[in-house]
């Protein structure tokens, strides 16, 4: 096996597993979803006392979608990587087999192969930078959406300070609303944190 | 690719991945299914190299691939095996069961790394996690040598071709109308199989399990009800039917 065969081998994995920590990032933005309908539900029932929570909930309900998209759309460039990876695995693995019926002839009686070799070789060439390409674009699709969840932190921040403002009965059920934001978007970003990590020692090559 | 879990108590899960809406649109549709049990995970019949990708990024969502302790290949189809050699660059101490007869056969697919374990004819047994799961031979099911998988926790046998339907990708994962589901998979079956006293050896044997749920490498999964249903009708049917001249 080739040093490029294992690298290719080594991308198919990696990214696999960013599309798996989308995926659980995914399940998450769908709980916050739900949350999110609750919390407005919630707002609803307290009155006026809880309108800035109303508001608040809106932009809950803005970040479970941006992850949801994100989610999905990490998922769609990952598979095709992960596919574009396993054909460079099977068009490197190819081509050493021609280099050992090369070597293995001695020069002699290859000439036909040749026009094969350049085509596989130019398949390989063209896949590798599809993979560059692709694993640009993954990249820059996990950094945008980190960027955008760290308004996760400050919608924690702001539901407490409105659920100190509502009425008393309510301000536990606005607490825990304001925890689960938090949490969610730590674990949200727990995930994307270990996507990015995966993506590390493949552009470092 | 999709996935639905058809079985789960604490650890011990089924997962059965298929209805690919991006598989190529000449290739069969298949149903993979894993088990899980503590911290291991065995792939049974993991498909073929042209669904690999969409395997792997699925599989990943629900275990990791250190616990993927184990392969399982019914028989040497490569709709059912032919991925092994991507599988084999990924999985680290794993094991491949399959018949002995195929073991010559599918180590052409490429298997450096994957330890193969061949299944004796008579069937065998393996512990995962905390559950045992028995290899019932299907000789001749379609395979010379061909087996299923029985987990008798679970009471889920996984029946390889056997039950197998040409089903559209957006069908439901259980078969809900028998009758409907007839067309599907006569013909499948007629041809397919080719012996119809292996058949019957399968059936008898099949039916002193205790069984809620058959779940066949293609098509709608079978469960309650439609499980003797189905092995009532598969009794009927006369398989082996193609004609030499």
């Amino acid at each position: 096996m080739t040093s490029q065969s294992n690298d290719a081998a080594d991308t198919f994995i990696s990214v696999a597993h960013v599309a798996s920590e989308l995926f659980k990032a995914q399940s998450i933005a769908e709980e916050l979803s739900i949350t999110s309908k609750n919390a407005r539900a919630l707002a609803v029932r307290a009155g006026s006392t809880a309108a800035g929570f109303n508001e608040i909930t809106r932009f809950i309900e803005g970040l479970s979608k941006l992850t949801i998209d994100a989610a999905r759309s990490v998922n769609t460039i990952a598979i095709s990587q992960t596919k574009i990876a396993s054909d460079l695995f099977r068009a490197q693995g190819f081509i050493a087999k021609l280099d050992a019926v090369v070597y293995a002839s001695k020069g002699t009686e290859t000439d036909e192969l040749k026009p094969i070799y350049d085509v596989v070789d130019e398949r390989r060439q063209r896949l590798e930078g599809k993979i560059k390409v692709t694993l640009k674009e993954l990249v820059d699709r996990l950094d945008e959406t980190k960027m955008e969840l760290r308004a996760t932190q400050v919608v924690s921040v702001v539901s407490r300070v409105e659920a100190s403002r509502a009425h008393e009965d309510f301000q536990n059920s606005l607490n825990s609303v304001a925890d689960k934001v938090s949490s969610a978007g730590e674990r949200i970003n727990t995930h994307l944190e270990r996507a990015r990590r995966h993506l590390a020692h493949l552009r470092n090559r | 690719m999709k996935a639905i879990s058809i079985f789960q108590k604490g650890s011990h899960q089924w997962l059965c991945f298929g209805r690919d809406p991006e598989k190529v649109e000449k290739i069969i549709d298949t149903n993979q299914y894993m088990i899980s049990s503590g911290e291991q995970s065995i792939i049974l019949d993991p498909g073929g190299i042209e669904l690999f990708s969409q395997m792997l990024t699925s599989v990943l969502r629900y275990t990791t691939l250190d616990n993927i302790k184990a392969l399982f290949a019914s028989h040497q189809d490569p709709d059912i095996i032919s991925s092994l050699g991507l599988w084999d660059q990924c999985l680290k101490n794993s094991k491949l069961y399959s018949p002995w007869l195929w073991e010559s056969f599918i180590r052409h697919f490429g298997m450096n790394n994957i330890q193969y374990e061949p299944i004796p004819d008579e069937g065998s047994e393996m512990t995962l996690g905390n559950v045992t799961l028995q290899f019932i031979p299907a000789h001749y099911l379609h395979s010379s040598g061909n087996m299923h998988v029985y987990d008798k926790e679970a009471k889920i046998l996984m029946s390889g071709d056997v039950g197998a339907a040409l089903d559209e990708i957006t069908a439901p994962f259980f078969v809900e109308d028998f009758d409907a589901h007839i067309p599907k998979m006569e013909y499948f079956h007629r041809r397919w199989m080719p012996s119809n006293k292996a058949k019957e050896e399968w059936i008898s044997r099949v039916r002193r399990l205790e069984i809620d749920i058959i779940a066949p490498q293609h098509g709608g999964i079978f469960k309650g009800e439609m499980v003797n249903t189905f092995l009532d009708w598969f009794e009927r049917l006369d398989v082996g039917i193609a004609k030499n001249k």
